[in-house]
């Protein structure tokens, strides 16, 4: 029987996002959106889902006179994106 | 990016993987330590060689100013490039590399200057560790040969100690540091 796939993470853009967080140790908006090639309006609007749901937190701050968003994956985060990979790996086991 | 696209496993694992190679190690940014250390130095080796060689009474004087210059410069780039990108797991792990070697040499240079050692074939020994280090871990050969060559020329230098160990220092800097540096700059290219 197979677990059914975290939905909040089987989604593109924001298993992508989650996909560059744990790779780094926090990263900005437009880091985000270069990576990613999404629009600003869907980038926002999938990070707040991942924030909401306790995956990322997001601190907004200035880097000089310039409005900054960072973005960090949580160990709630790290957990479920840990567990959607063993899902994925499960789904692509040859049955025996 | 589609949000609504709908992913098959396959799908899923290659779009992980294709983001996580997006944020790797930051080639050129690592390449700009590689070469103002290769060049502060090989200039001190050169000032050195030269003021012994005409018996300036500090001949010394170009160590002090090249480890002022580059920690300063190394220090400015280093704030300022953290607007190049974030820092990936692999930068992490280079930092804490080279900052426990900065510490360990700089423990060894005081304690033979006290004990009046000349100190260069003991400071190209020990670079050798942190320079095969980086090479290996980044997978990048020059910098494995760089840190060979340190190996190679402290070796040869704690056992054959010359009058021109100045510049055979100086020639060590070029080949272990500023060669791979620009060799890595050219690459372009984040691992």
């Amino acid at each position: 029987m197979f677990k059914p796939l975290d939905p909040l993470l089987h989604s593109p853009l924001r298993l992508a996002v989650m996909s560059l967080l744990i790779s780094v140790d926090e990263a900005d908006f437009n880091y985000l959106k270069d990576k990613t090639e999404a629009t600003s309006g869907n980038l926002s609007v999938q990070i707040s889902k991942l924030q909401e749901a306790g995956y990322i937190t997001v601190t907004k701050g200035y880097r000089g006179k310039r409005p900054l968003t960072t973005c960090k994956v949580t160990a709630k985060g790290l957990s479920a994106f840990k567990t959607y990979v063993n899902s994925l790996n499960e789904y692509l086991k040859p049955k025996s | 990016m589609e949000q609504t696209k709908d992913m098959n496993p396959e799908e899923s694992l290659a779009l992980i993987h294709t983001m996580i190679n997006k944020a790797r190690f930051n080639f050129s940014r690592g390449s700009f330590y590689f070469i103002l250390w290769g060049v502060l130095l090989f200039i001190a080796a050169m000032y050195e060689y030269v003021a012994t060689l005409y018996d300036f009474e500090m001949f010394y004087i170009a160590w002090p100013v090249a480890g002022v210059v580059g920690g300063i410069a190394s220090a400015v780039y280093g704030s300022r490039s953290r607007t190049l990108g974030p820092n990936t797991h692999l930068d992490r792990v280079y930092s804490a590399i080279w900052v426990t070697y900065f510490l360990t040499l700089i423990m060894l240079i005081i304690g033979l200057v006290f004990a009046q050692i000349n100190p260069g074939a003991y400071i190209m020994l020990i670079t050798g560790l942190p320079t095969f280090l980086t090479g290996y871990i980044l997978e990048f050969k020059p910098l494995q040969f760089g840190g060979v060559l340190f190996w190679a020329a402290g070796l040869l230098g704690m056992f054959y100690p010359t009058e021109y160990d100045s510049i055979i220092f100086g020639v060590v800097m070029l080949g272990g540091y500023l060669v791979p540096g620009i060799m890595m700059r050219q690459l372009k290219e984040d691992v």
